[in-house]
């Protein structure tokens, strides 16, 4: 028996049904649960009691199985329309789009774009959450050329869906969750300069086709294929403008140490994509610091506060240090590795335990367990290990760097773009 | 007129209809299970829940079962199943 507040009535409805259990009893209490007094929830079980015994002891199990577990199991594959103007319509009124206008997605196309993956249409890529609808290559490929993309894009779109598909990534979460929490993309490799990805000034902002459209088609496929839809499947309180388009390149030439990707496990030669599940970019604005020390403490600054969610969740997610290319200068001239930029990292971004307990999400089990709880004073990391403070290279001339935290119950995965004639 | 034809961006869900869980005749001898995703206010909600069902049905007891954050799927369910008559979970914030 599922008791579900009032705001998530749409979820919880909508995932029943995707998950095959149209007819899930659920118990409907007032929200919120989070910072009321014990009496207010005390008084919300009162609300629930009688629902929860009636769903508990009913007559469920009694009812037939539904045929079918999602409506769209019958959607039309094809729409005809008057005019270009009444299909963009349409498909802003049926909620299609980013709420942007779209490069409509014609049989020529699409056929286009399925051509510059390599790979037959309807090869299944991911199984997209939380309408658990598959995204086939097809599918991808309507979404791409709805947002602009070109069909040489379409291996690094798919490598992406398939990295966020990963169990460790935690998509389902991501897409549904309150936090503010977008797909970013980062590109590595040979590709960046093969596609015009852009690497230096604005290198988190618009103007470039390639970052735009590959970040905005990862958005058309969790809205459109994964049902993430703000206030349905996407659950999330504020969004995020990093939910238009979030797909960043490494400025390699910049790079004073190893090739991000080489940090993952592959060739230098390979070009691979990484998904975090990034809030958007906190800026890091240092124009005095001369050393690496003094770079890097401000950067653990801004990395040390309690409103993330890598604060409270910490041994079971990670985060992205965006270096621009002078603070990466900085700090390596004085001697660091990109390990020991991680360890400085993980042992000055720490936060007291007794201002964590203030925290509304406060947890405790997702603590390392060498810190100690009774102690307010003691020092509590954001990521459980260094490793886990990922390090790149990105952006133009300039001294600002950027911290990127993330949903905290996800790992960054890391997927090797392949190439296919 | 001439016409335009686009393709539609959905995908397909292909999970089947799955069967729901029986129902217990009475809550009378049976262990409720406490299933929490750790969310703040929670497990009071659900605890003084189950005590609220006491007060009216002659239950076993119960045991709770904490999942480490609301994003991660439970483990161990089927184990679960078997220590308990029926299960009692939440979604919120």
């Amino acid at each position: 028996m599922t008791i579900c507040t009032e705001a998530f009535i749409g979820l919880a409805r909508e995932e029943s049904k995707n998950l095959g259990m149209p007819d899930l009893p659920l118990a409907i209490i007032k929200h919120p649960l989070g910072g009321e007094s014990r009496a207010v929830i005390h008084q919300r079980a009162e609300d629930a009691l009688a629902q929860v015994v009636r769903g508990l002891t009913g007559d469920a199990a009694t009812r037939p199985v539904a045929a079918a577990s999602s409506a769209d199991t019958t959607v039309n594959d094809r729409f005809t329309f008057a005019s270009e103007d009444e299909a963009l319509e349409t498909f802003h009124a049926r909620r299609l789009t980013d709420g942007l206008p779209v490069v409509l997605p014609t049989a020529e196309r699409v056929q286009a774009m399925i051509a510059g993956s390599g790979r037959r249409a309807n090869e299944v890529i991911a199984v997209v959450p939380p309408r658990w609808a598959e995204a086939t290559v097809e599918n991808i490929a309507i979404n791409a050329v709805m947002a602009g993309c070109r069909p040489q894009y379409m291996p690094v779109l798919i490598a992406a869906l398939q990295a966020a598909a990963d169990p460790a990534f935690g998509l389902y979460s991501v897409q549904a969750t309150t936090h503010p929490s977008a797909v970013l993309m980062l590109v590595s490799g040979p590709i960046v300069d093969e596609l015009g990805l852009n690497f230096r000034h604005g290198a988190f902002g618009p103007g470039f086709r390639a970052n735009a459209s590959i970040g905005r088609a990862m958005r058309l496929v969790l809205i459109n294929v994964g049902g993430g839809i703000p206030g349905e499947g996407d659950q999330a309180t504020h969004g995020s403008p990093a939910k238009f388009s979030y797909c960043v390149a490494e400025n390699e030439a910049a790079t004073p140490w190893e090739p991000f990707r080489v940090t993952r496990g592959f060739a230098k030669s390979d070009s691979t994509v990484t998904v975090f599940s990034g809030e958007g970019p906190h800026n890091v604005n240092d124009h005095v610091c001369t050393s690496a020390e003094t770079t890097l403490t401000v950067v653990a600054d801004t990395m040390t506060t309690i409103g993330h969610n890598n604060a409270g969740s910490v041994i079971r997610g990670d985060v992205l240090i965006a270096f621009g290319p002078e603070h990466a200068h900085t700090v390596a001239s004085g001697g660091l590795s990109r390990g020991d930029v991680q360890k400085f990292l993980y042992e000055r971004a720490r936060n007291k335990v007794g201002l964590l307990k203030l925290r509304a999400m406060y947890k405790a089990e997702n603590w390392p367990d060498w810190v100690d709880q009774e102690d307010d004073e003691a020092l509590c990391p954001i990521v459980g290990k260094p490793e886990d403070i990922h390090i790149v290279v990105t952006g133009g001339p300039g001294k600002h760097s950027a911290f990127v935290p993330t949903f905290g119950t996800s790992k960054s995965v890391t997927r090797k773009i392949e190439i296919r004639a | 007129m001439s016409l335009i034809t686009v393709l539609s961006p959905l995908g397909i869900n292909r999970v089947g209809a799955q069967p729901l869980a029986t129902r217990v005749r009475s809550l009378d001898g049976i262990t409720l299970g406490i299933l929490n995703n750790s969310k703040p206010n929670s497990l009071e909600l659900q605890r003084y829940l189950v005590e609220l069902i006491g007060h009216r049905h002659r239950v076993a007891g119960s045991i709770t079962k904490q999942k480490p954050s609301a994003a991660i799927g439970a483990d161990g369910l089927d184990a679960y199943a078997k220590e308990v008559g029926a299960v009692i979970t939440a979604i919120s914030d």
